[in-house]
């Protein structure tokens, strides 16, 4: 941290020197351990150490930005001279602009050491519990790692953040097989801070392993209906990213080619609907600290009761438009539950799907979506029917969060997202 | 161009085992104008060494963002310690890979960097050039970025390599109002081999591409919805490309196969039509230079072509050299990694359905009813073969003329069945070379094609 806390200071003091009249700074050193299991079998043990010093100067209303992975003299030279240059021949604007000042913070989160024996133990634990409860289905990739980083962020505000952090996490993809039929790859993840309990108590939803079993042998969906859509959490989160996208980031609310521009406190979706950004939630592990725009992360919603409370806008952005910045750059997703189960949901389908992954095109700027429904299956009369192939799901990802027909009591919690199922109307669901 | 360090080090090579050991500087130079104002004004640089040791089906790998001979003996060191833990744990007992030629390849192409003000000035230009001409757009965004990676690579027992693999792409993203207060989009790029100095010579040469995408945009601004279900289509070359790529081509890469593919129980049987052919070209294609030509991968093996299906036979995997062993096949070099830190994954190259003979407005009309698909955003492949694209342009064909264009949708088919469709192929081969797939790392690759008749699901209202 000390050897950080020099690289900061001096790299603070020569873009001063170059005339920055704000600046920032942050290094980071990060270790890796990752084993990697392919086809079921491990195959690599990997041990990476990284360094990232990323800088910033605005002079003049002129903003240029550097990112480097090395910390030595030359190399820091060398991009101070870069940005300066960059940021002399870049264009003024007025809303270029660091953090105001918030003080001195230092951070300590998660496993700062890491058992490596014990988490190789884990690891072959969870790869053989799959494979003896679901011997039909094939690990296809596991990449379980160890993080660990060290960050000093400073500004020329005054601003001074620590942060050490560590977290193991395991992403996992997986298929079922049968002789010749193979059913569609799943990904998912989960993120902890201890060894203490077996990762498939750790957040893993077993409930996709069932799924991907049932899913080995599909029948291809025929002919087309308008009809509810069940999204898992896994595909949720999809969905989310795409709103978000769509709706809320910098590049469509400064191109003004967002439908929900205009709509900062209004009515956005249905009133059951709350969805919100909270790194400092105790179910989110090691979650964001502070932005890059050098800003301390606070929790938000984005939306609350359907009313939408802010975009997702980093500082420029922000500024450019007249708006205020998100309170938080995170993907710590939370979505609040509801009051019904499941299978309550379900039962009050007439006709519909549920979707346990999506594989589609980015929707369009009007929010036009379509896409194949993956590890999918037919819901009609209020029970879950074949699983499905050869299948595609269409809609509006504005509009389908106006019209939700249920959010579910259960909630998935991997370290990542608290996400529960939410069923929409007005998907059109087709086949051949 | 990185200075060679590493050479002295193969005397720590451990005997007995494979071992790699690799330099490399990844560099992306990033400008985006976006209605005149600068969006982004971005330098990236990330340079480091890393080792793997393979020995009896397991591996270890270390690296540092460092560049030294002390970095370098110290990754190779930690890499055998991670080799020998992963053995001994697991104790597979598989013995080595199959013996691969060796020899050196020196550098073809140098990385010649330029100060950030020169893309400024020729996005600039490009912007000022869409601002002066088409008043009546709602937004304008151009991008130029080059991406390169150099690498410096010494193994036990294949190929030693120094290559540098540059690329340079400019796009242009024009947005418009179309009906009720919505919006459509729509972006496309010229991208190829070469560092700015070698793609971007002057503005004037990019003029023809922002025309033809405003031209298709106001098309786009009238469009109507695709029909949804199953369709008959003439796929562009890009998109067919594509097609090569996701549909078929993640599909026969070795270590997918051996987590279940459809390309597993296929192999030498009728996947496709007999007119498709499909190649994973290493670096020359039609005689000319591919796209992105890799000439040594990362495990070391001199790159060839890998030719995947023959008269439309299932006749190859993409492989490494452990997922060849498996197989019985004969490494081809598509083992490649990203970045200084990433190991070794089986990846595609310049993936191409080879051209037939027919010309493309004769197959516009010989459809009656359908569509003519001209640009994909994005793709996805599974194992099950089935795939997907979306769809960013394209135009209604009604009795074998172009009509509307239609809004954005995704297309999607089970590869080997809807390949069986193709009945014309047109004369000419189309390359996109801007792409970037993902699976578990990035990777710059190009895809192409001719232009096909086939029949697709299309999604839509």
């Amino acid at each position: 941290m000390e050897k950080l806390n020099q690289i900061t200071e001096q790299v603070m003091e020569q873009l001063k020197k170059e005339g920055a009249e704000s600046s920032q700074c942050r290094a980071t050193i990060t270790e890796i351990q990752e084993f990697n299991v392919e086809s079921g079998k491990f195959t690599l043990f990997r041990t990476l150490y990284d360094k990232e010093l990323y800088l910033s100067m605005i002079k003049q209303k002129k903003h240029g930005e550097i990112t480097i992975n090395s910390f030595s003299d030359s190399t820091i030279k060398k991009a101070i001279k870069e940005c300066t240059e960059m940021t002399e021949f870049s264009e003024e604007n007025e809303a270029w602009e660091i953090a105001p000042y918030q003080g001195e913070k230092e951070f300590k989160k998660g496993a700062l050491v890491p058992d490596l024996e014990r988490f190789f133990v884990r690891v072959q634990e969870f790869t053989e519990y799959i494979t003896k409860k679901y011997p039909l289905i094939i690990l296809e990739q596991v990449i379980a790692m160890y993080k660990k980083s060290d960050s000093v962020y400073q500004d020329s505000n005054g601003n001074y953040f620590k942060e050490e952090k560590g977290y193991y996490e395991l992403d996992y993809t997986l298929n079922g097989k049968s002789g010749e039929h193979v059913s569609s790859i799943v990904g998912s993840r989960v993120k902890f801070e201890d060894l203490e309990k077996p990762i498939i108590e750790s957040g893993v939803d077993e409930t996709l392993f069932g799924n991907i079993v049932k899913s080995i042998y599909t029948t291809p969906l025929e002919g087309k209906f308008n009809g509810t859509m069940v999204m898992t959490p896994g595909v949720l989160v999809n969905f989310i990213s795409f709103l978000r996208e769509n709706y809320l980031s910098d590049s469509v609310i400064l191109e003004k080619t967002s439908q929900w521009k205009d709509k900062l406190g209004k009515k956005v979706a249905d009133e059951a609907l709350t969805i919100s950004l909270k790194p400092n939630d105790s179910r989110i592990i090691v979650g964001e600290s502070f932005t890059s725009d050098g800003v301390l992360s606070e929790d938000c919603d984005l939306i609350e009761s359907g009313i939408l409370k802010n975009f997702c806008l980093k500082k420029f952005a922000a500024n450019k438009t007249g708006n205020k910045p998100c309170p938080n750059t995170s993907n710590a997703l939370i979505i609040a539950n509801g009051k019904h189960s499941l299978e309550e949901i379900i039962k009050n389908i007439k006709r519909g799907i549920i979707v346990g992954g999506f594989s589609g095109g980015i929707p369009n700027a009007s929010g036009e979506f379509s896409g194949v429904a993956k590890n999918s299956f037919l819901i009609e009369d209020g029970e879950i029917k074949q699983a499905l192939s050869e299948t595609m799901i269409n809609g509006n990802i504005g509009k389908m969060f106006e019209h939700i027909e249920g959010i579910s009591k259960e909630v998935q919690e991997n370290g990542y997202f608290v996400l529960p199922y939410i069923a929409v109307s007005g998907i059109v669901v087709s086949g051949k | 161009m990185l200075e060679d360090l590493l050479e002295g080090q193969k005397e720590n090579f451990e005997q007995g085992v494979h071992t790699e050991l690799r330099a490399q500087i990844n560099k992306q130079r990033d400008i985006s104008v976006r209605s005149g104002n600068i969006a982004k004004n971005q330098r990236t640089e990330s340079c480091g060494v890393s080792a793997r040791v393979s020995k009896n089906g397991v591996s270890g790998f270390s690296a540092m963002p460092e560049y030294s001979k002390e970095a370098a003996a110290l990754v190779l060191k930690t890499a055998t310690q991670n080799a020998r833990f992963m053995d001994n744990h697991i104790g597979r007992r598989t013995g080595g890979w199959a013996p691969i030629p060796t020899g050196r390849i020196g550098i073809k192409k140098e990385v010649i960097d330029v100060e950030q003000k020169r893309y400024l000035e020729f996005a600039k230009d490009l912007d000022e050039y869409i601002a002066k001409t088409y008043k009546n757009i709602a937004s304008r965004t151009v991008t130029i970025r080059e991406d390169s990676r150099e690498k410096l690579l010494y193994t036990s027992d294949g190929y030693d390599a120094h290559t540098a693999i540059p690329r340079t792409t400019v796009y242009i993203t024009l947005s418009a109002e179309a009906k009720e207060g919505s919006y459509v989009v729509l972006s496309d790029s010229n991208s190829g081999f070469g560092t700015f100095q070698d793609q971007c010579k002057d503005p004037k040469e990019f003029y023809s591409l922002i025309d033809q995408i405003y031209g298709q945009l106001m098309e786009k601004r009238e469009g109507v919805y695709a029909k949804a279900g199953y369709q008959q289509v003439i796929l562009d070359g890009k998109m067919a490309g594509m097609l090569a790529h996701e549909a078929v081509g993640h599909t026969v890469e070795g270590d997918l196969v051996l987590s279940g593919s459809v390309a597993g129980p296929n192999l030498k049987k009728q996947v496709a039509s007999e007119m498709v052919n499909l190649v994973d070209f290493a670096h020359t294609a039609f005689g000319k230079e591919a796209p992105l030509p890799v000439y040594v991968d990362e495990e070391g093996t001199k790159c060839e072509d890998s030719i995947l299906i023959k008269d439309g036979v299932l006749v190859g995997y993409m492989n490494n050299r452990e997922t060849a062993k498996k197989f019985g096949m004969r490494p081809q070099g598509n083992a490649r990694a990203y970045s200084f830190s990433d190991e070794p994954l089986v990846r595609m190259r310049n993936t191409c359905i080879l051209p037939g003979k027919d010309k493309i407005e004769e197959m516009i009309s010989s459809v009656e009813d359908g569509y003519y698909l001209i640009q994909s955003g994005n793709g996805e492949a599974d194992l099950t073969g089935e795939f997907m694209f979306g769809v960013n342009m394209g135009y209604e064909i009604k009795h074998g003329k172009l009509g509307k264009a239609i809004l954005d949708t995704t297309v999607s088919g089970i590869a080997f069945n809807m390949l069986k469709t193709v009945d014309m192929l047109s004369d000419e081969v189309k390359w996109c070379s801007c792409g970037t797939c993902g699976k578990k790392q990035w990777m710059p690759v190009s895809m192409g094609g001719p232009a096909m008749r086939c029949k697709i699901m299309i999604g839509g209202r």
